[in-house]
């Protein structure tokens, strides 16, 4: 039955669209306070390599330099650690230089250009160290070591078996090898990581390009060894996260440390180039596949084994990120999972869209394509005999999916793609410029409910209503999401609700816009404050209306008593006849023992020039059960948006490092290419309501799901245009070209 | 980026007679859309440093024109990268270089970049940009990286002992269409085919083109194309606004009749310089273009010297070639 609603589902301006577009919005890199010094950092040139010495005596008689901050100034805090050995550090500043980029001193200076040429008037003294740019590489016993107890990290989970991965295989009619490799990618944000600090006596006011400003806080907090309470963030415009700036780093230490020092405001803004090296990356992966399944097309065991490339530091177990979610797609009894953390002399690996699963989404669907043809079997065919359905829920927790719109998304693309009719065996296009087609599946958990859930609503006399909401909008959208569902909550209009974020002092924590949680999880913080201020607000009409609260009803922006039609008040009066404002407080809590995934397939079409190896996207069609559209320009702009960096992903970014000198080589946006407009075709959105009993309203996450699916839709269509298989992506040029070659022999 | 001395310069005279003052420590800017960013990224070494002296040509009103001059047509060196986009005269009259104009970065670099500019860039060279990467021979160190290093974008013909590509899309266009380059020196100008405006790194490692300190261009001079000429520009680039070629050929044919009486094909991005094909020419002279077409691509890439990552670049060579000739054919 569907649904009838009035502000769910449509499409509304966004909440702050006139301030974005006009450049009313003030970002971090647009705060100047006065009396403002900025800070540079002097970064490694080595990717490996000790402090020995450091001379700063030439760079403090530079007239204008204001505070020089040295490993040695700073406390021994951490800016990530993990716990259990072996124990990896990040210190604020290193004394040891673990990636050509690491950050070992700080200058600050009434301008920028003293601040640079007081970095480069610091001399270093480096003893360089053997260093290691390879996973693989650096897990073999006489690799350089990064951390005395050696390279590699195995969490406990990283080893996890179903059923009997021996048994499955013995069942198998076909079994498929096959290596893969995804390489090192960063966000490239419109804006770089930027922060300003300012101390006020004992209290820190910090501004900044940050998703997750409560995080942010307790860090800070934490590092300076203050209360919370002592420290307020600022975030409220953010030009871009796509999943780095959600945790303390070193930038934020270093500009309160210097700002305490010279007693003044410091704005330390990354340039570009900084940003490639300093902030965090998507880390490279080498996947080693073995799949079996039947000769009828049944999956009897998946087996996989991965290196994940941390880079010099350890932020989280991306191992288990990219291994537990792609293998979850599909129904299999026998698996077997081994990951490595592996440490490089390489930048940070870190968040980025959708985390690892993109980087497992590209060898699984295209090993999935392989074994399809290997079994004969046309490969949408393949893959819908084996995803996983609802009843199959999340097989390594046996628990059934809370819903699942797969089966929809597939039918409704398939048909609108013309997969049926239009599909060909592999290499059957005819003339130089040669088409393909192919497909890719895709489910994740990303876009289910966790971590903090809170939201505040206030009604004022004057009837503004306020929601002050902890969760931030770096872009996605997520301000007007949640005044939709708050004015729907509240039957009153989308235009009524004001939207206050990004500001710890009036807001509450409710995490961050990560793991496409903002609408399922926060939305649902909403809603509980929504029913809270409705209550409140019935009671002061019933108060008026000298009638029972259970009476009255809310629609329009009137307070009806059901069944006497005509007889209502506007919230408005009921507001401003009210004793007091009305507070709606609320917080959700993650449901526990449920299953919620995003479900999404990806048609691409391709036409390839063998004799360039220029390959052209024709058409993408990304189909997603997002449970329920809440904005629908922001949901489709999701889908969109997600898919053409997916295309990046798959097509153009990579980031490299020379192999000789360990230095990065393309460190600017000319030499590190995200699509322009002339690289993607229109992407056709196609939304899938499947009503998720625990989203807001049914509605689940889709911030990530579109990322990851287009690479291998296009990679599988490329094969199915000229026969050449990738097993590492960018697929490019370069690649096209030599697979062409290899395949004339 | 460091200060520098910021002179306005109102004519070509003065912009000579400073150069011949400061050296190699002036610079002219123009649209200084790459030129301002190698000095913010401080791209320096023993032998680049920023200039001190930066002389602003952009409005010397005698660098900026396109002019019809019977049987040449003349572009001043300031002509906006635009401008010659969408130039009639040049449409009309060389249709390939509005082609190649067109392909040049991104509507807002055409606005500012330069003829003059765009002949005379440095190289994109990922070493070259790189402030850590201080050896480069082209910088003044000792060094080449590329041959064991990130090659994908560098040459496979030409590196002798540097492996930068020519990144100007104007460069072969102009070459092909036999196009001389005037310069201003002390006296008066000179004027030099655009093939022999550029240098050989064996022969000028720091340099790439043969320009003398106290010498600028003024000006592109195109003679008329022979009756029966046509031409096209194909640049084929990862991404497909803001990017420089991996290869790009010009190539203009002359027929009569059915036959090739003359061709004229220039490759960019993968050699040092805009790189002649002759052995290409050669063998479609005489020939219906389909007739000559296989053996002028195989032609095209005798003697390329592959690195260790850019061996699909021979393959990319022939295939623009193929596809420029399938083109006029």
């Amino acid at each position: 039955m569907a649904k009838e609603f009035k502000v769910v589902g449509k499409k509304v301006e966004r909440v702050d669209a006139f301030e974005r577009l006009t450049g009313e919005a003030k970002y971090t890199s647009d705060v100047y306070l006065p009396g403002m010094l900025y800070a540079k950092i002097l970064r490694s040139p080595h990717p490996h390599a000790k402090v020995v010495n450091i001379t700063t005596s030439k760079a403090q008689a530079l007239p204008g330099v204001k505070a020089i901050l040295t490993p040695a100034d700073v406390p021994d805090f951490p800016i990530h650690k993990r716990e259990t050995p072996p124990t990896v550090v990040m210190p604020v500043l290193a004394t040891t230089a673990r990636y050509a980029g690491d950050e070992i001193l700080a200058v600050a200076a009434v301008d920028e250009e003293t601040a640079d040429e007081a970095v480069e008037l610091i001399k270093v003294e480096y003893q360089p160290l053997p260093f290691v740019l390879d996973a693989e590489d650096a897990v073999k016993p006489t690799a350089p070591k990064l951390y005395p107890e050696g390279n590699a990290i195995q969490e406990k989970a990283d080893i996890t078996i179903r059923g009997d991965i021996d048994e499955g295989f013995k069942q198998a009619d076909v079994i498929l090898e096959g290596k893969y490799k995804t390489h090192m990618l960063q966000h490239t944000t419109l804006e770089p990581r930027v922060t300003v600090a300012r101390w006020d006596g004992k209290r820190l006011t910090v501004w900044d390009s940050h998703k997750a400003p409560f995080n942010l806080r307790t860090g800070l907090a934490e590092a300076l060894n203050i209360k919370v309470n002592q420290v307020r963030v600022l975030t409220h415009f953010i030009g871009g996260d796509f999943g780095d700036k959600g945790n303390l780093e070193r930038q934020h230490v270093i500009a309160a440390l210097l700002a305490k020092k010279t007693n003044r405001p410091v704005k330390l803004e990354f340039t570009r180039e900084e940003n490639y090296l300093g902030a965090h990356h998507r880390y490279p992966t080498t996947w080693y596949l073995k799949y079996g399944a039947k000769k009828d097309g049944t999956l009897t065991a998946i087996q996989v084994k991965l290196y994940a490339d941390s880079g010099a530091y350890y932020h989280f177990d991306g191992a288990w990120n990219s291994l537990e979610i792609p293998q979850k797609v599909y129904r299999c009894p026998n698996v077997r999972l081994e990951g490595w953390n592996v440490f490089t002399n390489k930048p940070e690996g870190g968040h980025m869209r959708c985390v690892g699963h993109p980087a497992g989404m590209f060898p699984q669907e295209v090993h999935m394509d392989r074994l399809a043809e290997k079994l004969g079997i046309d490969p949408l065919a393949f893959r819908l005999k084996n995803y996983a359905r609802k009843e199959d829920g999340d097989q390594d927790r046996k628990i059934p999916f809370s819903s699942c719109g797969m089966e929809d998304c597939v039918r409704l693309a398939a048909e609108r793609f013309g997969w049926e009719s239009r599909w060909r065996k592999p290499g059957t296009s005819e003339g130089p410029v040669k088409k393909g087609l192919g497909v890719a599946f895709q489910s994740c958990r990303h876009g289910s409910q966790f971590g903090p859930m809170s939201a505040i609503i206030k009604l004022d006399p004057d009837g503004t209503i306020e929601l002050m909401n902890g969760l931030n909008d770096s872009g996605g959208g997520q301000k007007t999401t949640m005044a939709m569902i708050a004015a729907e909550g509240l039957g009153i209009p989308y235009e009524a609700v004001e939207v206050t974020t990004g500001d710890t002092d009036s807001t509450t924590d409710a995490g961050g816009p990560s793991g496409s949680r903002g609408t399922a999880s926060v939305g649902n913080a909403v809603m509980a404050a929504v029913r809270d201020a409705k209550n409140q607000l019935l009671d002061a009409a019933a108060e008026l209306l000298k009638k029972k609260k259970e009476d009255l009803e809310i629609r329009d922006a009137q307070i009806f008593v059901k069944g006497e039609g005509g007889k209502s008040l506007s919230y408005k009066e009921v507001l401003s006849r009210a004793p007091s404002p009305i507070i709606g407080r609320g917080t959700a809590r993650p449901p526990v023992n449920t299953a919620t995934h995003g479900f999404g397939a990806h048609f691409a079409e391709v036409a390839v020039d063998t004799r360039t190896g220029k390959v052209e996207v024709l058409k993408l069609i990304a189909a997603h059960d997002v449970g329920r559209t809440i904005s629908r320009i922001g949901c489709e702009n999701q889908i969109q948006g997600g898919a053409v960096m997916g295309i990046g992903f798959g097509m153009l970014e990579r980031q490299h490092v020379d192999r000789q000198t360990g230095i990065c080589t393309n460190p600017n946006m000319v030499d590190f290419k995200i699509p322009s407009i002339l690289d993607v075709p229109i992407v056709e959105p196609i939304i899938v309501e499947s009503d998720d009993p625990l989203g807001p309203f049914g509605a689940k996450g889709v911030g990530e799901p579109p990322y990851g699916v287009p690479a291998p839709a296009i990679a599988n269509a490329i094969y199915n245009a000229v026969g050449v298989r990738f097993s590492e992506i960018p697929v490019n040029i370069r690649s096209v070209l030599d697979g062409i070659e290899k395949r004339q022999g | 980026m460091k200060s520098f001395d910021y002179y306005k310069v109102s004519t070509v005279s003065q912009a000579i007679s400073l150069l011949s003052k400061h050296g190699d420590k002036a610079a002219l800017l123009a649209g200084g859309s790459d030129m301002l960013a190698m000095m913010k990224d401080r791209v320096e070494g023993p032998k680049l440093h920023a200039p001190l002296h930066m002389l602003d040509i952009k409005e010397i009103k005698e660098l900026n024109y396109i002019r019809d001059e019977k049987n040449r047509v003349k572009i001043g060196a300031a002509t906006t990268i635009s401008d010659i986009a969408v130039s009639p005269l040049i449409l009309n009259k060389y249709p390939l270089l509005a082609q190649a104009a067109g392909q040049v970065a991104v509507p807002q670099i055409r606005n500012v970049g330069t003829l003059g500019g765009n002949l005379c860039q440095r190289p994109r060279c990922w070493y070259f940009r790189g402030k850590a990467f201080k050896d480069c021979f082209r910088k003044g160190g000792n060094n080449c990286y590329a041959p064991g290093g990130e090659n994908q974008y560098h040459a496979i013909f030409g590196g002798e002992n540097c492996y930068m590509v020519c990144p100007s899309d104007m460069a072969p266009a102009l070459a092909a269409l036999n196009a001389r380059v005037e310069i201003a020196i002390a006296k008066g100008n000179r004027m030099i085919p655009v093939e022999q405006f550029y240098t050989r790194p064996g022969k000028n490692i720091l340099k790439e083109t043969t320009l003398g300190p106290a010498e600028m261009v003024v000006a592109v001079e195109i003679p008329a194309s022979a009756p029966g000429s046509r031409g096209t520009f194909i640049k084929l680039k990862e991404r497909q606004a803001f990017d420089f070629a991996l290869v790009s050929v010009a190539a203009m044919v002359t027929m009569k009749g059915d036959t090739v009486a003359d061709a004229r094909i220039v490759f960019g991005g993968i050699a040092p310089f805009p790189l002649r094909a002759s052995g290409a020419e050669a063998a479609l002279k005489g020939k219906r273009i389909t007739e000559g077409m296989a053996a002028a691509c195989e032609a095209a890439v005798k003697g390329a010297e592959p690195l260790s990552n850019n061996g699909y670049k021979v393959k990319a060579t022939k295939g623009v070639l193929e596809q420029a000739l399938s083109s006029l054919a």
